[in-house]
């Protein structure tokens, strides 16, 4: 059973609804990630399970209770935010300290627990720092140490590593992917970056304008996008849109494309890596006729910008220059990484 | 170099301008005869004497002193609430809400307010003293709101949102976070307010009587007819007292800020 779970939410900034008819089921024990570009709506979703955006209309459920209306500081989640939000007045020690004296646990224990938390995240020995006195990462792993601490069945992170330097995002995203496995928290983590959001989830949920366009494992929505927008968004740039004809699936310019779906209308889609070349002009299927226009050396490949009479694809090829501008080419979309995505875009009269 | 000396002159007559008159009003404060002399006659410290022992100046300082202080405590009460609503939350009107207690524009506006309070209170019950201290209230609020709230809006309310999270109720969340990251913001509020609340004459000039009289209407109705170089020697002392609070204030703050 889902442990966090929004049904049909509608949620956001006054009039300005953001959310809407929004459902999500979250495993317990899972790291689930949203993902999404900017302003899509990730920060809101976040919020609204934290308690701090009201719900408007349907239904927040923890562990099968109704959490709706539930005050932020009842519902005993942790949330790390993208500032870190550190108590600046406060020491490391009795940042991480602030939950537990909340609950008036005795101070014995306080000291004991978070000892042991500032060890778990690498900080022994800051006691006494102040958060001004720190730098990024060492601020983010206080702000994890304090949530931590107080062992939330939930933890929500908003873009925790985005104020971070590469080499250190690596890093503190392993490290958070432990603690969660360690500690068997449910978490929610928030990001734009797909390679980050990839390596550490269980599931990711790509989000586009406030809706989710696809929940599944990382491997399911890199292999199989259900949409151009999640195919798109996992890397896939050439489509090609194809019709049922007679039992068969036919490009504009005649073209055959094979494939089990049944769908009316398909685009057939490839990333620039998986395309492949060939010299001069083959008919056949899942294959066009074109004629590169811009050779782009990347270093390790090279990308051919090839023109057909499907629209330009993009396509990446082995480093050495075998093409030039002109050169007549055939584009091959290879059967086995080939994905077939429903064709959304309207019918237009012909 | 022409335009420069200019310039020096410009700024040498503008020194004179403000500087000159508190020269006369100290040289006069110091002068062993009761005539208005510059430069001074003489040198005595006995208006500084009557200044003290004056029986209306007395009561009249009591008077500022206890309206503007809680005015100023009142209007912290107020002010600090209206200050953060107006740097967390957006809602129609803001920019006019804002932009009404940035201007100075609100202190004329207060004035004729007063007008009206001078017959609205007595009317409702109300004594002189209650009147002076909503009047004070209202003087010290702009001032209150204008520098808790620009020490406010260099915070980040997602700390108070943290102490949310952390199991903190929203009124003790404000109190563990908000307050303790503005401090030095709200000590120089007070300060601010409780200085130019105990400098205004305007308030004191409508709500008066006999008995209930600010130290400024005091001082008025003593040179009504007659110059006293007493008025001279209180308001010397008035100046100091605000250059002491105001130094204060600036250290306090420094204070603050090198931590
Ligand atoms: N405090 C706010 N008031 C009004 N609108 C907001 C506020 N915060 C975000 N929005 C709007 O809500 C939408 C979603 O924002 P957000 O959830 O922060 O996106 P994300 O986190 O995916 O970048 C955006 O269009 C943004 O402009
Ligand atoms: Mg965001």
């Amino acid at each position: 059973m889902a442990l966090l779970e929004l049904k049909n939410v509608s949620a956001g900034y006054g009039k300005n609804i953001i959310l809407k008819d929004f459902c999500i089921d979250i495993e317990e024990g899972k790291l689930v990630s949203l993902l999404g570009s900017s302003g899509c709506g990730k920060t809101t979703t976040l919020r609204t399970m934290a308690g701090f955006i009201d719900v408007v209309k349907g239904q927040f459920l923890f562990d099968g209770q109704d959490y709706t209306r539930t005050p932020i500081h009842k519902r005993g989640f942790g949330y790390v935010f993208q500032s870190y939000a550190l108590f600046p007045h406060l020491s490391v020690f009795d940042n991480v300290a602030f939950g537990l004296k909340r609950r008036h646990v005795n101070r014995t224990e306080i000291k004991e627990r978070v000892t042991e938390m500032l060890t778990r995240v690498g900080l022994s020995g800051f006691e006494d720092r102040l958060p001004a006195d720190m730098s990024g990462g060492q601020r983010q792993r206080v702000a994890l140490a304090r949530a931590l601490v107080l062992k939330p069945r939930v933890l929500l992170m908003d873009e925790p590593l985005s104020n971070l330097d590469a080499r250190l995002r690596v890093e503190m995203r392993v490290e958070i992917r432990r603690l969660q496995q360690e500690m068997g928290i449910t978490a929610v983590y928030v990001t734009h970056d797909q390679e980050e959001c990839f390596s550490i989830s269980d599931q990711v949920a790509i989000m586009n304008n406030g809706r989710i366009e696809q929940m599944d494992t990382p491997m399911h929505i890199f292999n199989y996008p259900v949409n151009e927008f999640t195919a798109r968004f996992v890397g896939f740039e050439n489509f090609v849109p194809v019709t049922l004809e007679n039992g068969r699936y036919v490009s504009a310019s005649g073209t055959v494309f094979e494939t089990d779906k049944t769908a009316p209308r398909l685009k057939a889609a490839c990333r620039p890596d998986d395309l492949q070349l060939l010299p001069g002009h083959e008919g056949g299927i899942m294959r066009l006729r074109g004629e590169i226009v811009v050779a782009t050396f990347l270093g390790k490949q090279m990308q051919y910008l090839v023109h057909t009479r499907e629209g330009d694809f993009l396509v990446n090829t082995a480093a050495e220059a075998l093409y030039a501008p002109h050169d007549p080419v055939t584009v091959c979309f290879p059967r086995e990484k080939t994905i077939f995505t429903l064709d959304e875009t309207p019918v237009t009269a012909p | 170099m022409k335009k420069s000396r200019l310039l020096l002159v410009l700024t040498v007559l503008t020194y004179i301008f403000l500087v000159g008159p508190m020269l006369i009003m100290v040289g006069t404060s110091f002068s062993s005869t009761a005539a208005v002399s510059f430069p001074p006659t003489g040198f005595s410290l006995q208006w500084y004497e009557k200044a003290f022992t004056l029986p209306s100046f007395q009561r009249g300082f009591v008077t500022s002193l206890t309206v503007s202080l809680i005015g100023t405590v009142l209007a912290m009460l107020l002010g600090i609430p209206a200050a953060y609503a107006i740097n967390k939350y957006r809602f129609r009107g803001k920019a006019l809400v804002n932009g009404f207690f940035l201007s100075p524009t609100l202190v004329p506006a207060l004035v004729l307010g007063f007008a009206l309070l001078r017959s609205f209170i007595p009317r409702i019950g109300g004594s002189v003293y209650l009147g002076l201290v909503v009047g004070y209230t209202l003087i010290a609020l702009p001032y209150i709101i204008r520098t808790t709230g620009s020490a406010m809006s260099n915070f980040d309310f997602s700390i108070e949102e943290a102490a949310r999270s952390l199991g903190t109720p929203a009124v003790p969340a404000f109190f563990l976070t908000v307050i303790p990251n503005i401090r030095s913001g709200l000590i120089s509020a007070f300060i601010l307010a409780f200085i130019n609340s105990f400098n205004d004459v305007s308030i004191g000039v409508f709500i008066s009587s006999p008995g209930t009289m600010t130290l400024p209407t005091a001082m008025q109705s003593l040179i009504i007819g007659r110059m006293d170089p007493t008025i001279a020697a209180a308001s010397v002392l008035l100046m100091l007292m605000t250059i002491l609070l105001m130094t204060l204030s600036e250290k306090l703050l420094g204070i603050k800020l090198r931590r």
